[in-house]
């Protein structure tokens, strides 16, 4: 009997394989996410409601100010375009078990919640389409086309930075079972020192200047500022800021990852 | 009749069984009780501090003075306290869990009004570190700036927060027996959006949204009503029409219950 030798399939990197990979676990996890979707526009309400509650009460305190309006509006898109569900995804992974899934397949590990939370993000854009045409009618907004272009690699830098921001404190599920916890925590300060509740300009001074170094506001106002002509300082000291939290917050991922899945054993913390 | 009135008159008995139960159980659990104190006080700072960066640039939010907002903050937050503590642990997965899975059979066997069984049967004591901590955020706004608080006007808060529970209660349970209409569609995450609102004095927002607010879904009587009763703003009138919103609302929600238990045909419907 004669035995048809199977190709061994090449293990050498193929260049933009991760890329596909992501792009591959995108397309399932938006379909899989597709089909709840009425429980995603929930989700959607939740993320859409503090920036509007924001614009409310400045709108209300300073009335007349387009360019807060436009901070808000604009701030509304980036917070949905920066929606990070780790501690729900790989948290949860972690402590039942299902993390074993992911770190056996032959890529990354990480590829797969990238993947997952790129299509919560389209997934959000999508289903928010109808609140973000309805809010830009309603509310006075000018926009300059520099800004809007300038804000382009700002918005993908901060989408960049709290994806690792959530990874990384998704990670301490390897250690405790408050990851949830944790995660939700740095939300809240993310929505009060990123500048979701007031703007990091309206703050008062010494405040401000804090702000103006953390990680929150890179990941969420500035974006906006940016795109609302708020921000008056430099673009390119501003882009660099974001740069630099990525890469403290890449390594903190990475060096958690590590040491994580050496105690990793396989039914949670 | 008489049987109904028996039952009615062991709600309270029951319900304090209720509590010292889940009680016992928290206890147990103390590293969750730090946690939730940790995200309150974050929260709750985060919140006063966006107020303090309002009032930096004007003297009133929508004519309400710095005081005025920070005893809302407060107030709203005994009143999350409370909701959180009785009813969104009987309702927060009610869709699913009752409805869908047909876990409501327990609770229609009992020998307890239905009503109060599903949406007050668990207690979630940890969840009341809100209520302290809206209570004293609210003595210290007094204290430090309360010059129109009378004793009077502490009763009325009393009595309006009492009447906030209430409504609160009903908003609550009406959402979540949607889930007889749509089973599955879990509206935690709706509520907690919509619930949101009432952190904030409801006159900062549009004049349609504030309408909305005040009599069809009557957030308002959450805590902005109670606030201005405090600070003796509240005539006769809105007392008296937000003690009847309250009744209403609650003869509304015991009707809804009632057409959704017609529908509800346990788990296999």
């Amino acid at each position: 009997m004669t035995s048809v030798a199977e190709p061994v399939p090449s293990t050498a990197p193929v260049p933009g394989r991760h890329l596909r990979l992501v792009w591959e676990y995108s397309r399932l996890n938006y379909l899989k996410w597709l089909a709840g979707a009425s429980w995603v526009f929930t989700l959607v309400l939740f993320r859409v409601v503090p920036p509007l509650m924001g614009l409310a009460i400045w709108s209300s305190a300073l009335p007349g100010r387009t360019d807060i309006s436009t901070y808000f509006v604009a701030l509304l898109v980036v917070r949905l375009v920066t929606v990070s569900y780790e501690n729900h995804t790989l948290s949860t992974a972690i402590f039942t078990g299902e993390l074993t899934d992911r770190i056996l397949k032959p890529h990354p590990a990480v590829l797969s919640t990238l993947g997952e939370n790129v299509a919560m993000r389209a997934l959000h854009v999508v289903l928010a389409l109808p609140i973000l045409v309805a809010v830009a009618l309603l509310v006075p907004v000018e926009l300059r086309a520099v800004d809007v272009a300038a804000a382009v690699p700002a918005v993908l830098l901060a989408a960049a930075l709290r994806f690792l921001f959530t990874y990384a404190l998704a990670l301490t599920g390897f250690w405790t079972v408050r990851a949830h916890a944790i995660v939700e925590g740095g939300g809240v300060l993310a929505l009060f020192l990123g500048g979701e509740a007031a703007p990091v300009p309206l703050m008062p001074d010494g405040v401000r200047a804090v702000l103006e170094v953390l990680p929150f506001r890179a990941m969420l106002g500035f974006p906006a500022e940016v795109a609302s002509g708020l921000y008056t300082g430099s673009l390119a000291a501003g882009l660099a800021l974001q740069l630099a939290w990525i890469a403290v917050f890449g390594v903190l991922a990475r060096w958690a990852w590590v040491r994580g899945i050496r105690q990793y054993q396989a039914v949670g913390a | 009749m008489r049987a109904r009135l028996a039952r009615a008159a062991r709600a309270p008995r029951l319900l304090a069984s209720i509590f010292l139960t889940s009680a016992q159980r928290d206890v147990a659990f103390r590293g969750e009780l730090m946690a939730a104190t940790a995200f309150t006080t974050l929260t709750t700072v985060g919140t006063i501090v966006t107020i303090a960066a309002v009032f930096t640039h004007v003297d009133a939010l929508a004519g309400r003075s710095a005081g005025e907002a920070v005893v809302i903050v407060g107030t709203f937050l005994v009143i999350n306290g409370f909701l959180s503590c009785f009813v969104e642990p009987n309702v927060e997965l009610f869709a699913t869990t009752q409805v869908l899975r047909g876990g409501l059979d327990d609770v229609l066997l009992k020998p307890v009004p239905s009503l109060f069984l599903a949406t007050l049967g668990k207690s979630r004591p940890r969840a009341l570190v809100d209520t302290v901590v809206g209570v004293g955020v609210v003595v210290a706004a007094v204290a430090t700036g309360g010059d129109g608080v009378t004793p009077a006007g502490v009763a009325l808060w009393l009595a309006m927060v009492a009447v906030g529970l209430l409504v609160a209660w009903a908003l609550r349970v009406a959402l979540a027996v949607g889930a007889f209409w749509a089973p599955g569609l879990e509206t935690a995450v709706f509520f907690q959006s919509v619930w949101q609102l009432g952190r904030f004095p409801v006159a900062v927002y549009a004049p349609w949204l504030r309408l909305l607010l005040t009599y069809v879904v009557p957030m308002a009587l959450v805590a902005t009503v109670p606030a201005r009763a405090l600070t003796g703003h509240a005539g006769g009138a809105v007392v008296v029409g937000a003690a009847g919103l309250a009744a209403l609302s609650v003869v509304v929600v015991r009707a809804l219950w009632h057409a959704g238990l017609r529908q509800y045909t346990s788990a296999t419907s």
